[in-house]
C-alpha cells in the first residue's frame, strides 16, 4: 500500500513538466511561475485524499491547475501574463491544424498573438491554455465541467475574437481545426 | 520539494489536531454540562432550572454540530472537481444566508428559553413577562451585535470571494 507522501511524489514526478507548462502560460517571470507551481502542488496534496482514479490523472492535474489559477484573486490574475513558448507544438491548433507554412507564419506573429491572448478574459485564457496543451474539446469539457458542444462554441468564439483582433486575412486561410464548429 | 512536503505534512497534522481537540472539547463539555445543569443531585435545584439547563445543553449540541460541519466544509475544498462544480461550491460556501443559520437561530432560542427558565425560581416578585423582557434586554443587543459583526465580516472577507466565483461561473456558463 503506497502512502500519501509517496503517491504525491510520484504524481509530481510524472506530471512536473505538465504543471510547469501550465504555470508558464500565466506567468511572465520565474517568481510568479514558481509561486503558482507551489500553489498547485499544495492543492494536489490537499486533493489527494479525494482522488479515486475515476478521471485520468492528467485530467485531474489539469483540473487542479486550472482551478488553482481561477481561485487566485481577480486582481492578481489580471496581472498574470499568458506566455506561449516558441516551441509549443500545439500553437497551430489555435487557428489551424494543417499546414506547416501557416504554423511558421503563426510563429512569426507570436508576439502579436500573445498580446491578443492577454486581452482575453480569465476563463478564455484557461480554455486556451488547455487547447494549447493539446486537449480535445471532450477533455476540456471534462476539466471545466461544461458540455462538449458548449466548449466547442466557446473555443470557436475565442478563435473568432482572435482572428478579428488580428484583423488580417493571413490567419484565415484553410482553417479546419478539430475544435472548429461544423 | 522536501521542504514543501514537510510544511504540508505539518499543516495536515495541525488541522487534524485542531479538529480532534475541537471534537474532544465538545464531547467532554456536553456531558459535563449535562451533569452540572441537568442531572446534578441537589435539593436547591428545582425542575424548572434543570429544564433551563437542558436548553443550554441542547444549544451547545447544535453549535457543536454546526461548527464541526463548517470546519469540515472549509477543510475539504476539492480543487480536483470540474471548474464549474468547484465555483458553484464556492458560491454556496461564501453566501450570506445558509440553512445552518436557521439552526443557529434555533440554538439561540434555546439559550433564550434556558435563561428565562433558570431565572424563574430566583425572581420572587417579577412576573413571567418581566423575566422574559429582562432576559431580552441582555440577549437582543448581544445577538444583534453579533449579527452585525457577522455581516461586516462576511462583507469584507467572504463577499468578494463569492462575487469573484460568481463572476467566473457566469463567464464560464454564458
Amino acid at each position: 500500500m503506497i502512502n500519501k507522501e509517496e503517491q504525491f511524489k510520484q504524481i509530481v514526478k510524472d506530471n512536473e513538466e505538465r504543471v510547469r507548462r501550465i504555470c508558464r502560460y500565466y506567468s511572465n517571470c520565474n517568481e510568479e511561475s514558481k509561486d503558482m507551481y507551489q500553489e498547485i502542488l499544495i492543492n494536489i496534496w490537499k486533493s489527494l485524499d479525494s482522488y479515486r482514479g475515476e478521471a485520468a490523472i492528467s485530467t485531474w492535474i489539469y483540473r487542479i491547475a486550472i482551478n488553482t489559477s481561477l481561485s487566485m484573486s481577480g486582481k492578481t490574475f489580471k496581472q498574470l501574463k499568458f506566455r506561449v513558448d516558441m516551441d509549443m507544438q500545439h500553437l497551430g491548433s489555435l487557428i489551424d491544424d494543417n499546414g506547416a507554412e501557416q504554423k511558421k507564419l503563426l510563429e512569426k506573429q507570436l508576439d502579436r498573438m500573445q498580446t491578443q491572448i492577454n486581452q482575453l478574459t480569465i476563463i478564455d485564457k484557461a480554455l486556451i491554455s488547455l487547447l494549447l496543451e493539446g486537449l480535445s474539446s471532450k477533455e476540456i469539457a471534462n476539466v471545466v465541467g461544461l458540455t462538449e458542444p458548449n466548449v466547442r462554441v466557446k473555443i470557436h468564439r475565442i478563435k473568432e475574437s482572435l482572428r478579428k483582433s488580428f484583423g488580417s486575412g493571413d490567419l484565415e486561410q484553410g482553417q479546419t481545426s478539430e475544435n472548429e464548429l461544423p | 520539494m522536501n521542504q514543501l512536503l514537510s510544511q504540508l505534512k505539518s499543516q495536515d497534522k495541525k488541522m487534524w489536531r485542531m479538529s480532534r481537540n475541537f471534537r474532544v472539547f465538545y464531547w467532554i463539555m456536553i456531558p459535563v454540562y449535562t451533569f452540572l445543569l441537568v442531572l446534578y443531585p441537589s435539593d436547591d435545584v428545582v425542575i424548572i432550572e434543570r429544564l433551563g439547563g437542558g436548553c443550554f445543553v441542547l444549544s451547545f449540541v447544535v453549535f457543536a454540530v454546526l461548527f464541526s460541519k463548517n470546519a469540515r466544509e472549509f477543510k475539504t475544498i476539492d480543487y480536483s472537481q470540474p471548474s464549474v462544480q468547484m465555483l458553484e461550491s464556492a458560491v454556496k460556501r461564501y453566501r450570506l444566508w445558509k440553512p445552518e443559520l436557521a439552526w443557529a437561530l434555533f440554538a439561540i432560542l434555546f439559550i433564550d428559553a434556558g435563561m428565562v427558565l433558570m431565572r424563574i425560581p430566583r425572581a420572587e416578585s417579577d412576573s413571567l413577562l418581566m423575566i422574559i423582557l429582562n432576559v431580552q434586554y441582555v440577549l437582543v443587543p448581544l445577538i444583534t451585535g453579533s449579527f452585525v459583526v457577522g455581516i461586516i465580516w462576511w462583507y469584507v472577507k467572504h463577499k468578494p470571494l463569492r462575487d469573484h466565483a460568481l463572476h467566473l461561473l457566469n463567464a464560464l456558463k454564458e
